[in-house]
């Protein structure tokens, strides 16, 4: 298993033993975080295996799916044709259109063996907590889960200090700047 | 028997046609690519107001090996799935109810052995997942579900709606550990712990249709006389009273018939168990008509679309808003002003215009249009809004709904600037997402006596919307009473103008002769009425009966009472009627594989209206390159509140801003309402008991956000009103706390000392 980094690592090292770029050059050698996750969306790429915690895991099928959207892009094909190809392919036929070095492939450590939440239809969500804005200057608003007092408000303002002329000095606040 | 089907005019096809609520993703599969899902068939039954749905889903291998096909489909919400078939080749295996666990396991079980087997299971109300496993390679395998529900009829049409796509949900939360439940592309969550199990992956513009779609809809008026039929998709009419929809249709939109029908009366239809002594009925009343003049209403509907409400926010908002827009009448006048850091409008003029036929199509076609953008300035629009309540006369009711997810940093100023403005205008404020300023919305309800309705969900949003539209089109009929009583599921307690009220029951023994439905006419007289049972065959009635007590008893379980899943299950598998609770599964003995199977998720179809999610800018094949997805496609982003705020909210006041005296304003408010009760005191009752709901609504969220034991009696209050009970009691109670808090002389904060 994998965290997106290292995935990412070997889906460049892939390409980079094999690649030609898109003919129009506009496909960019490696696909980003952001990529991933709209791919997933398509069925182009699973969504991750597992969370460890907060990290996202991978493994061999994502790395197949991932190398061989990239190769039938180099060779110019639409998105939806690519979509009618891949989403649903199997390892093998994702294999060979991946092209993928056997060394890269391996991915040491076995899936962990969880099981999926019994009963999940009988979990409830946690209730979603309604936050409080405190309004600092430059169109800042800081939300809290609290409900801040005045002097609360005004302390905040305070602490939040460095925060602001870091944001000023970025042009980061609305520019009417009342005082 | 003849009759000819009229397209719906664009606006109303895009607007009813148009999926709602829970979105869905209608899937699609192609002969010659690697999806499943080859074939969708709908056949409808139409018998008066019932409709009973045979839905075909057809599933082709084209893989070498076994595979399992997973299909997330929408249901109409209120239909009962009574029945599972699956079928392969010559060999047909009727599905068996059964708890949820146990149906998965026997799924699993029969997969990992090489059985063939599907199962059906509900996630929401309207949207489901069936899985079809061990397909042998190059085989065909259909499954079929029946279903019945109840048509919706209001000012003599009838409406049948079939949705076809489930819309894409946005999914807060950040993800849990370990392995997601289902096969969609959304990691669970902790607000959304099912979210993979609603989230298939979506077909890009351009893929080729990949499902053969069959719809054929039988309709039989059952007594009632059947004016025109409309139909959103196109549709031909065969002979004998079917008609069927041209083949070559996307499964991008929901199949909406409208029926005018004429004659209907009040009925009660009783049908005897077999199998005890006991019974179910359907009674159905007719609205009386109005006593006394309608009292025109000026409705002026206020709809953020700054950027931040973007995704499930803006769909649900903007099918609220057009729902009230619905509820006008010729009597009322409207106006709609969508806004975010400018102001945008229907192409109505710039004034109240007459709610008429023609002006609520411009204005829900504006409202279908309306994007996420920009920031969020509200003041503008509200003074506008109130400007053009203004002038409302003696005889009419100036109503103002603002629907906003907005994090103002102003609000003191826009609520000093906004109070002079209110004058009899009743101000509802509607707050979308958690992150609202929850403050600002309380005491603008407060300013303005309307209710105040936070909402994080789009079923909460529906259930807001609908209390507010309640107080915007007034019932009839109140506190409906219905006799002999059923305690599921819990009858509605009003009845609208145009809208006949049905309730579903169950009665032990004999037959009743009849049924008597008690209320409250608008002027507070006594109102009753006595339908005389008929007796009847129909199984669908105790089905449309199992649904609506299924539903009631799961809202109960989700609000925390966990007492209720033996219940839940005992009820489904005892009427045979699907729940969340419980599963069809079909298994069939033969073993057709040695346990290896390939697992495809069936990709369906972007809903029609909506945006698609274009790839971040780079990945764009051919050089075409759109803006990054919105978040409604993405999958959760890590911790929330990572979330960004809506870009430049604009900020008026001296900043920091001072946080009001609290204390001191919520005495201010306090003496307000204290006004407002002595006013009204001479209400009717049943309008006096809304008047304490929308109070309690608006006072509660005011309170939440304070601490200290000098609130205990105004919380007390609120949880009071929340509980209901006589309404006179109920009205001293409030204007004696209310007097006493206001009363309290003001303890200025002495920090000082």
């Amino acid at each position: 298993m994998w965290t997106l980094d290292e995935l990412l690592e070997r889906v460049s090292a892939a390409l980079t033993a094999e690649y030609s770029g898109a003919p129009n050059g506009r496909v960019r050698d490696v696909p980003d975080r952001r990529a991933v996750r709209w791919y997933a969306t398509t069925g182009l790429v699973d969504r991750p295996s597992a969370m460890r915690g907060r990290t996202a895991l991978y493994d061999r099928r994502h790395l197949l799916q991932l190398v061989a959207v990239k190769r039938l892009q180099s060779e110019g094909r639409t998105l939806a044709e690519i979509q009618a190809s891949l989403a649903g392919a199997t390892d093998t036929a994702l294999a060979e259109i991946a092209r993928v070095p056997g060394g890269l492939l391996e991915s040491g450590d076995p899936p962990p063996a969880s099981s999926v939440r019994p009963r999940f239809w009988a979990e409830p969500a946690r209730p979603a907590v309604a936050l409080n804005g405190v309004a600092l200057e430059g169109g800042v608003v800081v939300l809290v889960p609290g409900s801040p007092s005045a002097a609360d408000c005004a302390d905040i303002a305070a602490a939040a200090r460095p925060l602001l002329d870091l944001l000023a000095a970025r042009g980061l606040l609305t520019e009417r700047e009342p005082s | 028997m003849t009759f000819s089907v009229a397209p719906m005019k664009s606006a109303e096809a895009g607007r009813i046609g148009r999926t709602i609520a829970d979105a869905g993703i209608g899937a699609l599969r192609t002969e010659r690519g690697n999806l499943p899902l080859e074939r969708l068939d709908v056949r409808a039954t139409i018998t008066g107001l019932l409709g009973r749905v045979v839905l075909t889903t057809g599933f082709v291998n084209t893989f070498d090996t076994a595979l399992e096909a997973t299909y997330v489909f929408p249901l109409p919400d209120r239909a009962a799935v009574t029945g599972m078939k699956m079928t392969a080749g010559d060999r047909t295996v009727v599905a068996s109810l059964q708890e949820r666990g146990e149906a998965r396991q026997a799924y699993d079980e029969a997969i990992a052995a090489g059985r063939q087997a599907s199962i059906v299971e509900e996630e929401r109300p309207d949207v489901f997942t069936m899985r079809v496993g061990n397909i042998p390679a190059g085989s065909r395998v259909s499954v079929e579900l029946s279903l019945a529900g109840p048509l919706v009829f209001e000012d003599g049409a009838a409406t049948f709606r079939f949705p076809l796509v489930v819309a894409p949900r946005y999914v807060p939360g950040s993800p849990l550990d370990g392995p997601s439940v289902g096969a969609g592309h959304a990691l669970d969550t902790d607000l959304v712990p099912d979210a993979s199990r609603i989230t298939p992956p979506v077909l890009l513009p351009g893929f080729p249709n990949p499902v053969r779609l069959g719809i054929g809809v039988e309709i039989d008026p059952a007594g009632l006389s059947l004016g025109e039929v409309r139909s959103s998709l196109h549709t031909v009419v065969r002979e004998g009273g079917s008609l069927a929809v041209e083949p070559g249709e996307r499964v991008d939109r929901d199949f909406v018939l409208r029926l005018a029908y004429a004659g209907a009366g009040s009925s009660a239809v009783c049908v005897s168990d077999v199998d005890s002594d006991e019974g179910t009925y359907q009674l159905t009343v007719l609205p009386p008509d109005a006593a006394g003049p309608v009292r025109g209403r000026d409705v002026v509907l206020l709809l953020d679309r700054s950027g931040s409400m973007s995704g499930w926010k803006m769909v649900a908002a903007r099918r609220a808003a057009a729902r009230i827009v619905d509820t006008l009448t010729a009597d009322d006048t409207f106006a709609v002003i969508t806004f975010d850091d400018r102001m945008g409008r229907p192409d109505l003029g710039g004034g109240l215009v007459a709610a008429s036929d023609r002006h609520r199509f411009r204005a829900v076609e504006h409202l279908a249009g309306v994007e996420a953008r920009g920031g969020t300035e509200l003041f503008a629009p509200l003074r506008e809004g109130l400007r053009l309540l203004a002038d409302a006369g003696e005889d009419r009711d100036p109503v103002l709904v603002l629907v906003t997810d907005g994090q103002v940093g102003n609000e003191d100023h826009l609520l000093r600037s906004i109070a002079p403005l209110v004058n009899r205008t009743r101000v509802h404020a509607v707050g979308i997402d958690t992150a609202v300023n929850a403050g600002f919305l309380g005491r603008l309800a407060a300013a303005g006596a309307g209710r105040c309705e936070l909402v994080e969900s789009e079923d909460r949003l529906d259930e807001a919307m609908t209390h507010i539209q309640r107080r915007i089109g007034a019932p009839v009929v109140t506190d409906v009473v219905v006799s002999p009583a059923s305690a599921l599921p819990r009858p509605p307690s009003a009845i609208y103008p145009g809208v006949p009220l049905v309730v579903f029951g169950r009665y032990r023994g004999a037959v009743p002769d009849g049924f008597v439905v008690r209320g409250r006419a608008r002027d507070g007289a006594e109102w009753q009425e006595t339908v005389a049972a008929v007796e009847h065959t129909e199984p669908a009635v105790r089905a449309q009966w199992a649904r609506a007590a299924l539903r009631d008893l799961e809202d109960r379980y989700a609000s925390g009472d966990r007492s209720v899943e033996q219940e839940i299950v005992r009820t489904s598998l005892r009427f045979g009627v699907l729940c969340r609770f419980t599963a069809f599964v079909a298994v069939d003995e033969r073993v057709v594989s040695d346990g290896t199977v390939h697992r495809v998720v069936q990709p369906v179809e972007l809903p029609a209206g909506w945006a698609p999610v274009h790839p971040p800018i780079s990945l764009a094949a051919g050089g075409y390159a759109g803006p990054p997805p919105a978040m409604s496609l993405a999958p959760p982003a890590g911790p929330r509140g990572a979330r960004p705020l809506s870009a430049r909210k604009q900020l008026d006041a001296p900043v920091p801003v001072p946080a009001p005296d609290d204390a001191a304003e919520l005495r201010e408010i306090a003496a307000l309402e204290l006004r407002r009760l002595e006013q009204d005191a001479g209400r009717p009752a049943w309008e006096r008991q809304d008047l304490l709901a929308d109070l309690a609504s608006r006072l509660g969220i005011l309170v939440a956000a304070e601490q200290g034991p000098e609130y205990e009696p105004l919380r007390c209050l609120v949880s009071d009103l929340g509980a209901g009970g006589d309404v006179d009691q109920l009205w001293a109670r409030a204007v004696q706390v209310l007097r006493e808090f206001a009363e309290v002389p003001q303890r200025r904060r002495s920090f000082w000392r």
